[in-house]
C-alpha cells in the first residue's frame, strides 16, 4: 500500500489533530483505549505502533512501552531510529491496520462509537507536518492535502465495522509480515478485552 | 560433594520458624524424609532448595523488617514526619478471611508499629481517612487480590462517591503492599483495573513489593525465579499436558530453552532441567493418587485457573505462616492415604 496524495476540503470532513478535540480518541496518542497484546499492557496504540519497528531489539521495545506515554515513546523510537527493521517503509501500513483493529476489539464499544459517530464523511488526520500520516492545511486554511493514510484507514474500519466484518468477537490475526514479534516472541491471535479478565477469579472455581 | 544431612540442616536454619505458632516444628529429619520420596533424585532436589531457600524463605523476622520497610517508604512517600498523624489517616484494609494472609500481616505490622515506633495504630481506626493501604504476603495470580481492589474501589463513601473516583480526584491513595509479586499475574490485574475503571485510576495506585517473581514468559529478559519444564523427553510431562481439557495460554506452559539467558536462581542450567522435570513429575503422580476426578484447577505446579492449560505457576516463595497453593505440589500436598509427605504442612486455605 502506498496512498495517493489526495486534497481535502476542511469544511466537507471530520478531522482530529489533538486527542481532546471531539474525535481525538480516533487518534493513536489517546489515552483511555489500553491494549494487551501477548499478556503486556500497552498504553495506546502508537506505543504499540512503535514497539513494532524494532522486532529484533527487545530492550528497545521494552523501553518503548515502559513509557506509557506515546509522546515519549515517539522520543524513545526517533532515538534509535536506526535499528528500524529494514522492511519499515514497505509494511508500516500493514501494521498500522493491525494497531487500529487491536485497538478496536479490545475497546470496542467505546471505540467503534467514535468510528461510527463518523457518519459517512472522510476521515482526515489534521497535521501540520506530516503528509503521510494525514493531511497539511494550505495556505488559504481551506484545503488540507496529504497521504492521509491514517484517515483512510481509519473509514476502512469504520465500513468493516458498519457491515459487521469486524466485531467485539473477532480474533486479530497478525499481519502476513516475517519477525512479527513482542520481546523476542511472535504476535499471534490477539483477542478482546473480556477475554482475558472474564476468568481471573475462577482459580478456585 | 555436600550430604545430604548438611544440605537438611542448611536448609533447616532458614525453615525453622515455619508454623512454630501452630505448634509445627520442622527438623532436619522431615526434610531429608521429604527428599529421599524422590529417590534417587534426593540429593538434586535439597541441593537446589539450598541454593534458592534463602532468597525464597520469609522468616517471621524477615517479614517484619519487610513491614517496616514499607511503614518507612509510606512516611516518605506520603510526607509525613509524624506516625501518629500517618496512623491517623490511614486505613490498613482488612477484608481478608480470618485465616488468610491480611490479618496476620496486620499483626506483625501491629508488633512492628509498637517495636519502631512506640505507638499502635488500632486506636486510631475510627478517624476519618485519605490513605488506603492493601497488605498481603503475595501477587500470584492476582485473584484475590484484584477481587478485593475491584470492590474496594466500587465502595461509595456518605456522599455516594465511589472510592476510584476519589482517587481520580486526590481526594483519597490506595497502596497495595505485598512481600511477593509474579509479574504474569501483575499484567493481568493491571490490565482488569483499567477495564473495570480506567487509566488513570491505575495510574494513582501505589504498589510496593520486595520479591520480584518474574515468570511472565512473553516479556523482556525474566529471572525465571520459578520452575517449570522445557518441552523434552519426557512422555509423562507431556502426555499430562496435552491430556488437559483447558485452552488458554498453552504457550506458557512450557519454559523455552534459553531462558533465562543466564541462569542466577539454581546452581546450573543442566540442574534446572533436572529439578523442574522431578518436581513436575512427582506432582502429576500425586494428582494421579487423587481417587475419582481431581479438581480441575489442581496441577502438578501448583493451583491454578481451570481454563488455564499449564503446569501451574511453579511459584517458588514460602511464608513463616503458610505456602502459596500456587506452589508445586510436593511442598504442600498433603492427603490421608496418599503416598506422601510435604515439606510444608499447610494451614487452612480456606478454599
Amino acid at each position: 500500500m502506498k496512498p495517493s496524495i489526495r486534497t481535502y476540503q476542511i469544511k466537507d470532513v471530520v478531522t482530529f489533530a489533538k486527542t481532546n478535540g471531539e474525535f481525538g480518541a480516533l487518534s493513536n496518542m489517546a489515552a483511555g483505549f489500553n491494549l494487551f497484546i501477548n499478556e503486556v499492557n500497552i498504553q495506546s496504540s502508537e506505543i504499540l505502533y512503535q514497539a513494532c519497528r524494532f522486532p529484533l531489539f527487545p530492550h528497545i521495545q521494552e523501553e518503548i512501552v515502559r513509557t506509557q506515554n506515546p509522546m515519549d515513546a515517539k522520543k524513545v523510537s526517533r532515538k534509535y531510529m536506526q535499528y528500524s527493521r529494514q522492511d519499515w517503509y514497505s509494511i508500516k501500513f500493514k501494521i498500522m491496520k493491525w494497531c487500529l483493529e487491536v485497538k478496536l476489539v479490545q475497546n470496542f464499544d467505546n471505540f467503534s462509537q467514535i468510528l461510527l459517530a463518523t457518519e459517512n464523511k472522510v476521515i482526515v488526520e489534521y497535521s501540520t507536518k506530516d503528509a503521510v500520516w494525514g493531511a497539511i492545511p494550505q495556505d488559504d486554511k481551506t484545503m488540507l492535502v496529504g497521504q492521509n493514510a491514517l484517515g483512510r484507514l481509519l473509514m476502512e474500519l469504520r465500513e468493516r465495522v458498519k457491515a459487521n466484518v469486524i466485531n467485539k468477537s473477532t480474533i486479530i490475526f497478525p499481519p502476513n509480515i516475517p519477525a512479527f514479534l513482542l520481546f523476542g516472541c511472535p504476535i499471534e491471535e490477539v483477542r478482546n478485552d473480556d477475554y482475558f479478565i472474564v476468568d481471573l477469579d475462577e482459580i478456585y472455581a | 560433594m555436600i550430604t545430604m544431612i548438611e544440605l537438611a540442616e542448611s536448609i533447616y536454619e532458614v525453615i525453622k520458624d515455619y508454623r512454630n505458632h501452630d505448634n509445627i516444628f520442622i527438623t532436619p529429619e522431615n526434610i531429608i524424609e521429604w527428599a529421599k520420596q524422590f529417590e534417587d533424585n534426593g540429593q538434586l532436589v535439597l541441593t537446589e532448595l539450598n541454593k534458592i531457600i534463602k532468597e525464597t524463605y520469609i522468616s517471621r523476622v524477615r517479614a517484619k523488617e519487610f513491614i517496616y520497610e514499607h511503614i518507612l517508604s509510606y512516611l516518605k512517600l506520603y510526607e509525613y514526619s509524624s506516625i501518629a498523624q500517618f496512623l491517623i489517616d490511614t486505613e490498613f484494609i482488612d477484608v481478608q478471611q480470618i485465616h488468610k494472609s491480611q490479618p496476620a500481616i496486620l499483626q506483625l505490622l501491629e508488633e512492628v508499629l509498637t517495636e519502631k515506633f512506640q505507638v499502635s495504630y488500632l486506636p486510631y481506626k475510627g478517624f476519618p481517612k485519605v490513605n488506603y493501604i492493601y497488605f498481603d504476603d503475595i501477587l500470584a495470580s492476582g485473584s484475590t487480590i484484584g477481587r478485593d481492589l475491584v470492590i474496594f474501589l466500587n465502595k461509595k463513601n456518605s456522599s455516594g462517591q465511589k472510592f476510584y473516583q476519589l482517587i481520580q480526584s486526590n481526594e483519597i491513595k490506595l497502596s497495595i503492599s505485598v512481600f511477593c509479586l509474579h509479574t504474569w499475574g501483575f499484567e493481568f490485574q493491571k490490565y482488569r483495573i483499567q477495564k473495570e475503571f480506567n487509566d488513570k485510576v491505575l495510574k494513582k495506585i501505589n504498589w510496593f513489593w520486595n520479591y520480584e517473581i518474574q515468570n511472565h514468559a512473553k516479556f523482556n529478559n525474566q529471572k525465571l525465579n520459578i520452575a517449570k519444564p522445557v518441552k523434552g523427553s519426557s512422555s509423562k510431562i507431556n502426555s499430562y499436558l496435552e491430556n488437559l481439557s483447558a485452552t488458554k495460554y498453552e504457550d506458557y506452559a512450557y519454559r523455552k530453552a534459553n531462558t533465562p539467558t543466564t541462569e542466577h536462581f539454581f546452581t546450573s542450567a543442566e540442574n534446572r532441567i533436572r529439578f523442574e522435570n522431578v518436581l513436575t513429575e512427582k506432582g502429576i503422580d500425586i494428582i494421579n493418587m487423587i481417587k475419582g476426578e481431581a479438581k480441575s484447577n489442581i496441577r502438578p505446579l501448583g493451583l491454578i485457573n481451570p481454563q488455564y492449560k499449564i503446569f501451574g505457576l511453579g511459584t517458588h516463595f514460602f511464608t513463616w505462616r503458610n505456602i502459596p497453593n500456587n506452589s508445586p505440589l510436593v511442598y504442600w500436598w498433603e492427603v490421608a492415604g496418599h503416598n506422601w509427605k510435604p515439606l510444608f504442612p499447610v494451614a487452612n486455605r480456606g478454599n
